[in-house]
């Protein structure tokens, strides 16, 4: 495999007639890494990864996956990705095992490979039990999981990736980000587009935010808070019991510039510091060095979602 | 406020109508037509006796075959279109109850189904002008066509309502149709001729039979045409049989609506198939041609399609072939053959049309056309699959058109003696007639991945309005020009075949991207 990145769009423009759905897209992915890529409805999203799917021409730019152009190379390029639409698109009368073949098989697998590689996905989506069931008897949930599976089956380098969760119930949701953190441990690229940053916040390597046809963000998911939120970090400390000296051993910390009892079961407090002041550490060290019954410490991911409404601008798109 | 919400959907509907662009199209097209027709036949029928009465008959005609096809498109899916948008459920959680839902979604139908026909009215009246027609025949042959599309647009509702899919409410509909309007009629015939051999005809079931045949709708349009018009009774007027059939039929779709649309065609819970049925092991794995594999097995039907093409075209033409054969003792084996040839091609170019709007029509449908355009396959090579995949649904009928070849040896024998001396004219017709053949299935494929739905019709409605264009202009041309014509006509095909073949290439993708 070249060093080139899995995908690299300059430029990128595409209109239905006057309708400009993506107006000027530049970034690019790393490969073997999970990009995210985010934006209101109507942001132009499903148009880019459409292009990326070959099924729609660049009007204007370039775009490459693995270094090949995808318009001089489209049957090169649509050997190694994968393009699961945000919509279920299945032949339902099918079983799932057919459903799996037929891909397989016109993606030129013989029969040999077929059986390895259906084995394969359909227990990499928890649905060997269910490889002769009819697909239009399967819940949603699991409809998507034979959706990911016929993207698998012939083992493509990228994953293009449009709001798979949609739909999805908690559990399903979950389950489908194991699926995705497992298929990035065995090698390949996931390109994943969804309006809901916070989803992909603990999944994602890298992100892009789109809205309007324009980048507004591309880089590392961690680059991204403090893309927006200038000097200031949040983190939150849960403790197994009230801890009243906590807030004031907090507050008395220099460059804290807030701290605050949130509600829930157990007691949680967000700390808000001036990260070129103070570190994570300092904040940990002064809960420690007061007796405080620590359960967990984590980032403030909530920040996510702060920033992804500060890039973004409000209202619905005309 | 209790009517208020019984027409609510009837306004709603109506309101879509007014705005959608289909409408000022069909409006225009109909007056077009006749326009046509008025103008040239102005000229053509000058001389003969009676001009705007045979032009009114032929835009009746084309009007009869306009409502046949909105039949079984517009009317079938009226509540099969809500099913398949899994929108049914939602209407039914409003204060919408059966009756105001069949009325929101028949009702309206039939108002844009009569306006069509009131916006010709006027232009009609140019017939007058011809001469042979008069305003009260014109007026009467209106109502004739009215009253046939109030029973119609309640039939298309009843099965609408009883089927899942539109689909299925459109071989409903045909079958029903069938009996009402040609098997009926047909009965009422033979029966009448037998029996006028022997005893007159009585009881319910002949006076049910006759009172099909009285009120075909073809049958009053012709005693009208060619009758004199005080030959038409008011006791012949069609209005009583239609209204008390429409509303049977109205009434039977209201009392069925909570028994068939309780659930919607995805939300409704399914048979599951077992996973280990004899069907699906007999489904061999695909190879190299897995779109081929894919479209014999899953659109076709496979083997058991085949099976139930041939016992349909079987039952066809084994039971027209005996009431030939009892009825007319004057018909032959070569008869009998040469109906196997006839019916066999009708089916295959029936087949046809329907396979040219499903090839693509139903992956789009099916939202699949992505999955399918995304495979690393240049496209020219998955057309190519996919029509290898749907050819074999032709074995049935080239079955029954080869039995019927060997049935009728004297007339394939003087096929070929003739066709050794066939003029140039009749050249062209055969070539003309033979390119049509691809130009409706064409068409369809074309329509399929422009509309939603109704792309058999529209495609069988374009190819027709062609054919009349085009019969007119050769018969006004006179026999000198008539072979330039039918060269030119059939180039013109051709041309518009190939048209035809790269708009469908150059619609795949954009629709595979609207996915």
């Amino acid at each position: 495999m070249s060093d080139s990145p899995a995908i690299q769009i300059t430029g990128l423009r595409h209109a239905y007639k006057t309708h400009v759905a993506v107006a000027n897209v530049t970034f690019s992915v790393a490969q073997k890494s999970i990009h995210g890529f985010v934006g209101p409805n109507g942001a132009g999203k499903t148009t880019t990864l459409k292009v990326l799917a070959t099924l729609l021409a660049p009007q204007t730019g370039q775009v490459s996956v693995f270094g090949l152009d995808i318009v001089q190379a489209r049957n090169a390029v649509r050997r190694r990705i994968g393009y699961m639409p945000d919509h279920f698109s299945m032949y339902r009368q099918m079983s799932v095992f057919e459903y799996l073949d037929f891909f397989g098989a016109a993606y030129g697998l013989n029969q040999k490979q077929r059986d390895q590689t259906i084995g394969d996905v359909l227990a990499l989506t928890d649905m060997a039990g269910r490889r002769n069931d009819y697909i239009q008897g399967l819940s949603r949930g699991m409809q998507q999981r034979v959706s990911l599976a016929r993207v698998l089956v012939h083992d493509p380098d990228l994953l293009l990736l449009d709001e798979p969760a949609s739909g999805l119930d908690p559990r399903a949701r979950i389950e489908l980000m194991e699926i995705l953190q497992e298929l990035r441990s065995l090698g390949k690229t996931i390109f994943i587009s969804s309006h809901i940053l916070s989803e992909l916040a603990t999944l994602c390597d890298s992100v892009t935010i789109l809205d309007r046809g324009n980048v507004k963000y591309t880089g590392a998911m961690r680059g991204l808070i403090s893309a927006t939120e200038g000097d200031i970090t949040g983190y939150v400390l849960t403790l197994a019991t009230e801890h009243a000296p906590l807030l004031a051993a907090l507050t008395a910390l220099p460059g804290v510039t807030s701290a605050r009892q949130m509600e829930g079961e157990l007691p949680r407090y967000n700390v808000q510091f001036d990260k070129t002041k103070l570190g994570p550490n300092a904040i940990m060290q002064a809960a420690l060095d007061c007796n405080a019954p620590i359960v967990a410490f984590q980032e403030d991911v909530k920040h996510l979602n702060d920033a992804f409404m500060d890039l973004t601008d409000p209202g619905v798109r005309t | 406020m209790r009517l208020r919400a019984i027409f609510a959907l009837f306004i709603r509907s109506v309101r879509e109508d007014m705005r959608a662009k289909f409408t000022p199209i069909a409006w225009s097209t109909l007056v077009l037509v006749i326009l046509f027709f008025v103008a040239i036949n102005q000229r053509s029928f000058a001389r003969q006796p009676a001009p705007g009465l045979q032009v009114f008959f032929i835009v009746m005609l084309v009007n009869l075959f306009g409502l046949v096809l909105a039949g079984l498109t517009a009317f079938c899916s009226a509540i099969t279109e809500e099913k398949e948008d899994d929108t049914l459920g939602l209407l039914r959680m409003t204060s919408l109850n059966p009756v105001s839902i069949l009325l929101g979604k028949g009702l309206s139908r039939f108002v844009n189904g009569a306006l069509l026909l009131l916006a010709q009215l006027p232009f009609s009246m140019l017939c007058v002008t011809l001469g042979g027609v008069s305003i009260a025949h014109i007026l009467k042959g209106y109502e004739v066509l009215l009253w046939t599309l109030f029973l119609l647009c309640n039939l298309g509702l009843l099965m609408s309502v009883i089927a899942k899919k539109t689909g299925i409410a459109v071989a409903y509909t045909l079958v029903v149709g069938l009996l009402i309007y040609v098997i009926g009629p047909v009965a009422y015939i033979w029966q009448t001729e037998v029996n006028r051999r022997s005893v007159p005809p009585s009881g319910l079931w002949s006076d049910f039979l006759g009172l099909l045949f009285a009120n075909n709708p073809v049958m009053l349009l012709g005693s009208m045409i060619f009758g004199p018009l005080g030959r038409m009774r008011i006791a012949d007027s069609p209005l009583l049989f239609n209204l008390i059939l429409g509303t049977a039929f109205f009434l039977l779709a209201w009392a069925l609506f909570g028994r068939f649309c309780s659930g919607t065609a995805d939300t409704a819970p399914r048979k599951k198939r077992s996973t280990k049925s004899t069907d699906q092991l007999r489904i061999p794995r695909p190879g190299k041609r897995s779109i081929a594999w894919k479209d014999f097995w899953f659109l076709i039907g496979g083997r058991r399609g085949l099976i139930i093409r041939y016992i349909g075209l079987g039952v066809i033409i084994f039971g027209l072939s005996a009431f030939m054969f009892f009825e007319n003792s004057y018909s032959d084996q070569e008869d009998v053959g040469g109906m196997f040839i006839v019916i066999a091609g009708i089916a295959m170019g029936v087949e046809l049309i329907l396979l040219g709007a499903r090839i693509f029509g139903v992956e789009r449908k099916r939202l699949t056309l992505s999955s399918l355009l995304t495979m690393p396959l240049p496209l020219g090579r998955i057309v190519r699959h996919k029509i290898i995949g749907t050819l074999p649904a032709f074995i049935p009928g080239l079955t029954f058109v080869v039995i019927g070849l060997f049935l009728s040896p004297r007339l394939v024998d003087e096929f070929f003696r003739d066709l050794s001396r066939v003029r140039t004219s009749e050249f062209f017709l055969i070539t003309y007639c033979f390119t049509h053949v691809f130009t409706v299935p064409l068409l369809a494929c074309w329509l399929s991945l422009k509309l939603r739905r109704g792309a058999v019709a529209a495609a069988i409605a374009l190819g027709a309005v062609v054919d009349i264009i085009f019969a007119v202009i050769v018969s006004e041309s006179g026999s000198s020009s008539e072979t330039e014509l039918l060269f030119f006509g059939t180039i013109a095909l051709v041309v518009l075949n190939i048209v035809l073949i790269y708009r469908i290439r150059a619609a795949l993708p954009l629709a595979a991207a609207a996915d």
